[in-house]
């Protein structure tokens, strides 16, 4: 147990430094930083994922925080660290669970049974939610237009943020982001419930 | 599409969201004339605003969430078990509904089919699943749509077959057929009454709403569904589902704060949802408005977090509205002013009707009405032109009957006072210490009366506000006198006391303490009174090391004026050990305190007064309580004599004393005279309190439970069950005194031959108490006796580790000496025998 919690602690001091390199503009430290993060990101939500209940998935938006406590030595960062480190990891998020659910559509075409969406939801919504792909691919999309707002959806969905942790990581207040969010799932909507394709 | 134009594009549509209607478009065309893909994009963001509801809201992974495939729907002509399948009639969240019919000798008529669209896993909930079922079927009212049978289709599908009603849902049917507000209350008033007819057979609904309540063509409301939520709430059935995604599949608006929160469910859920269904039927809008770009999310934390616009208030935003030409957007909606065309509306509505309304949504389902009857009777009361007793939260319930009661039983105002307040402790005007002359006191007591004759009768008014109006009163009458002022409070306080409203009476009582200390020092025998009695208050508002403190300062300081043997230390004396009785049990230092008190009662006071009496009853109890029942029964004896004296025969308290005497024979084995005074008991309480008074389900369960030892179970039977409808609608089906009531019942049922009875009984009530009273002695009574009842059925291995529990448990609680404690020995005991191969009497039979 005792070296175990010790090579925890030195990668912790590690990726915090990095962090905090990043911030006092050292660009290698970043590059550093991502697949060490990736990594154990990654081994965190296969944890998750490999798990075979029905609401394993639920969980995984609160990975991102739970990554941030358990690689980032609090103590020594600021706020600013905190919002570069959910960015980074709320596109880390969304990467390895499209690849998860691409690879389990595969498995299905496979023969596997088929994926039904649950109806009981109907009352809260007429539609359906969007199927991960869909919306990394309408994310895409929305991406070109505006980066920015695309980054909001991300951070929300797959870094689980809060509006709180919104507005810090996006340096905005609340109530920009509750504007902002309603254009957004406003665009959304129209892009994967009623298929409609804009161009300006 | 640049970063530039989705720039624009945000700004336009953030502030085209604001604007409703024409307004919107005058707003787009102006901002879009040179850029028509602009104005296309914009109005299809903003048909998706709307339409959008809550989508995207929840979180991400709800869209992975594999579900079991839906079953299909069932086809005409299809077979459900011995049902055939005809039409379908609807679908909702969970569930989808048939006409069938079954047509064989005995029974040859049409049905309603429900298939619940979800599997149900072990074998433990099938066998859970029949146990509700024969519960429900055993609803027989003329207002709930009867539930026949239930089974398993053939795709392990639940399905249930109820009685087909042909009617719509309640909120339809009012906007139909246009019904007045009177009209539409009595509806309320008749579902309320099914309600609770359906509590006192411990069945919470769960799920009130509209579609739930259909009403007939000949204008009778049906209730639907009873109890079916909760076979199909996992939290209840199995622990494998997460109980957001059972919430997500309430009707939100109807749902209670307390269901939202995954927070135990119990009859007071049921009077939330009756609020909600009268808000609407009342306003023709819901209480919590959910604005197309809400999430469920935000909506819960909006029932969570606010209170809902009074109805009134409603009523009169939508008669501005309409003045002012616009329209709400769910244009098609009943609205208030439809339902009643004029002005008048408004003025309806405030005052009585919303207080009702939100007294039954209240957050806190303490403070809603105790029962779907409370509710009923308020609707009645505003009906019937009297006042309505919720009008103020601080006017409780219970103490607005009590008064209208004794002012029709006592002839005169001076008698009237004087049973309110001559009851329990002391009499409030007996206080030597009062600095008051005596034509100021009868000021004070006519003013008492008149307080409560106008709270009885006329307007109903807060205590506070009573009092105000009566101080300047008293201003006029007697000129500004702080003390008459404080004594006013302190009677009305002890008279709180002596109603059992054990929490006004501390408000008012503190006041009084405050103002006498101002008024003549912190140390004087005035604040010391009012000192005295805010102890006890604070003792029966369950403060007890607070109370205690408060009490013993006062009774220092009657010593300090009056020395250590004064007779008229005994009130504050007295008092004291009424706050130690207050906490359950005997303490040395209360026994101590008690005989003490009693001692200089008998050696100082008049051999007739009530102080006296009052000392001997406490020692009395405590003795009981000691299990020396002998010298408690002498003493109640002496006791309820001087009651008598002082009291007159009829009184509340003598009923209680009675009954506590009738327990201490009981307990000495004297049981006819003790069924003798069981049945005075009951019968004075009757009397006295009318059908709804707990002292009154007491009595009955006393006597039940002597009629039980006696071996005479047809006759406890009634009883218990007199009792259990009493409790259940005063207190709720979780209290303890149901529990209790309900395994006398169940205890009947096993000495009837009748023990499967006795375990549905037991097992639906574990279910409501199970949370709130874990770790009691009752709760493993109730477990015990449930294991009773499957070991009188053969089933000795399931019995065993109920009985085991049960028996540790209460081991554990009360010790190796309590009788309780040697029920659960004797109930292991029989175990022991019946598992040891000694045949049975009936085992011997077959076998010849």
């Amino acid at each position: 147990m005792q070296s175990g919690d010790e090579k925890e602690d030195s990668s912790k001091n590690n990726i915090t430094e990095l962090l905090i390199a990043w911030r006092e503009g050292n660009v290698a430290a970043r590059d550093e930083l991502i697949p060490l993060v990736y990594n154990r990101l990654r081994g965190m939500a296969k944890n998750l994922l490999r798990r075979e209940r029905p609401d394993h998935s639920l969980a995984t938006a609160g990975l991102v925080n739970e990554a941030y406590l358990r690689l980032i030595d609090q103590s020594r960062v600021q706020w600013r660290d905190r919002s570069h480190f959910f960015a980074i990891a709320s596109q880390m998020m969304r990467r390895i669970l499209v690849d998860h659910a691409r690879s389990q559509a595969r498995e299905k075409r496979g023969g596997k049974a088929q994926h039904v969406p649950l109806d009981e939801l109907a009352w809260v919504s007429p539609e359906k939610p969007p199927s991960l792909l869909a919306l990394d691919e309408a994310l895409n999309a929305l991406a070109s237009y505006d980066p920015k707002a695309a980054q909001l959806v991300e951070l929300r969905y797959f870094g689980g943020l809060n509006k709180y942790e919104l507005a810090e990581a996006l340096g905005i207040s609340t109530a920009t982001v509750a504007r902002r969010w309603r254009v957004v799932r406003a665009w959304l909507h129209s892009y994967l419930v009623r298929g409609e394709r804009h161009e300006l | 599409m640049s970063s530039d134009s989705w720039r624009t594009l945000e700004e336009v549509f953030e502030r085209a969201v604001e604007l409703e209607g024409e307004e919107r478009e005058a707003f787009l065309q102006q901002r879009c004339s040179d850029d028509e893909k602009l104005l296309q994009v914009l109005q299809s963001l903003l048909a998706s605003d709307e339409s959008a509801g809550a989508y995207l809201e929840g979180p991400l992974a709800e869209a992975e969430v594999e579900a079991k495939p839906a079953a299909s729907p069932l086809a005409k002509g299809h077979w459900v078990g011995p049902f055939q399948i005809l039409e379908k009639l609807g679908e909702g969240g969970m569930s989808t509904v048939y006409r069938a019919t079954r047509q064989d000798d005995t029974f040859h008529r049409q049905v309603a089919l429900k298939v619940i669209r979800r599997g149900m896993e072990s074998a433990e909930t099938l066998r859970r699943l029949r146990i509700e079922r024969q519960i429900l079927a055993r609803l027989e009212h003329p207002h709930i749509a009867r539930l026949y049978e239930g089974g398993m289709t053939e795709e392990g599908l639940p399905y249930f077959v109820m009685e087909l009603v042909d009617g719509v849902p309640i909120d339809h049917f009012c906007q139909q057929h246009q019904l007045s507000i009177d009209d539409r209350l009595e509806l309320v008033k008749k579902i309320c009454g099914a309600v609770q007819y359906a509590h006192q057979n411990l069945i919470v609904h769960r799920d009130l709403k509209p579609n739930n309540i259909l009403v007939t063509a000949d204008g009778e409301p049906k209730l639907l569904d009873f109890g079916i939520a909760k076979l199909l709430d996992p939290t209840t059935v199995s622990k494998t589902e997460a109980t957001s995604a059972w919430v997500r599949l309430l009707t939100p608006h109807y749902a209670a704060p307390e269901q939202l929160e995954g927070k135990p469910v119990s009859t007071a859920t049921d009077v939330y949802s009756l609020g909600v269904l009268l808000y609407k039927l009342l306003t023709g809008e819901l209480p919590f408005l959910r604005k197309s770009h809400q999430s469920l999310k935000d909506l819960e934390a909006l029932v969570l977090s606010s209170k809902p616009p009074k109805p009134s208030l409603v009523a009169q935003r939508q008669r501005a509205r309409q003045s002012s030409g616009s329209h709400s957007r769910e244009g098609a909606q009943e609205t208030a002013s439809s339902i009643a065309s004029d002005e008048r509306l408004q003025r309806r509505l405030s005052g009585d009707l919303d207080t009702i309304v939100l007294k039954a949504m209240n957050r806190d389902p303490q403070r809603r009405y105790p029962s779907a009857e409370g509710l009923a009777t308020d609707l009645h009361q505003h009906l019937s032109g009297f006042p309505v007793l919720a009008r103020r939260d601080s006017w409780s319930y219970r103490t607005g009957k009590f008064l209208r009661r004794h002012r029709l039983a006592v002839g005169t105002a001076a008698a009237f006072v004087s049973v309110l307040v001559a009851g329990g402790f002391a009499l409030a005007f007996q206080a030597t210490s009062l600095r008051l002359e005596r034509d100021q006191l009868q000021e004070v007591v006519s003013l008492v009366v008149d307080i409560f004759e106008v709270a009885g009768e006329g307007e109903p008014i807060t205590v506070r506000q009573a009092v105000d109006r009566s101080t300047a009163l008293l201003d006029v009458r007697l000129g500004q006198q702080p003390e008459v002022q404080a004594t006013l409070l302190h009677t009305i306080g002890r008279i709180y006391l002596n109603l059992g409203a054990t929490g006004q009476a501390q408000t008012l009582l503190e006041e009084a303490v405050g103002l006498r200390s101002h008024r003549f020092g912190s140390d004087s025998l005035e604040a010391a009174e009012s000192l005295s009695f805010l102890g006890l208050a604070l003792a029966l508002n369950g403060e007890f090391e607070d109370g205690e403190a408060r009490s013993r300062e006062a009774l220092d300081l009657y010593r300090q004026h009056l020395g250590t043997q004064s007779p008229d230390l005994v009130p504050p004396m007295n008092t004291l050990v009424g706050v130690l009785c207050a906490r359950n049990g005997a303490s040395d230092e209360a026994q101590k305190l008690a005989a003490e008190t009693l001692e200089m009662a008998q050696r100082l006071l008049d051999k007739q007064s009530f102080q006296l009496g009052l000392a001997l009853s406490h020692r009395a109890l405590l003795l009981s309580r000691e299990g020396e029942h002998d010298d408690a029964a002498a003493l109640y004896r002496q006791a309820l004599d001087l009651y008598r004296h002082n009291l007159g025969e009829e009184h509340p308290e003598i009923a209680v004393l009675t009954n506590n005497l009738a327990f201490a024979n009981q307990r000495r084995g004297e049981l006819e005279e003790a069924e003798d005074l069981f049945r005075e008991a009951l019968s004075l309480n009757r009397k006295l309190l009318g059908t709804e008074s707990s002292t009154l389900a007491q009595s009955a369960y006393n006597l039940g439970n002597l009629n039980l030892e006696l071996g005479r179970f047809d006759e406890a039977e009634p009883l218990f069950r007199e009792a259990l409808g009493i409790v259940t609608a005063v207190h709720g089906p979780d209290h303890y005194s149901t529990l209790l009531i309900t395994v006398g019942l169940a205890s009947t049922h096993i000495s009837q031959g009748l023990p499967q009875d006795a375990e549905l009984l037991l097992r639906q009530g574990l279910e409501l108490w199970s949370g709130p009273l874990e770790g009691t002695w009752f709760l493993a009574t109730a477990v015990g006796v449930l294991g009773e009842s499957i070991l009188s059925q053969g089933r000795h291995e399931e019995a065993e580790p109920l009985l085991r529990k049960s028996h540790s448990q209460i081991l554990e609680l009360r010790g190796d000496q309590d009788p309780k404690t040697r029920e659960a020995a004797a109930r292991l005991e029989t175990l022991r025998q019946k598992s040891g191969r000694d045949p049975s009497p009936g085992e011997v039979l077959d076998s010849l």
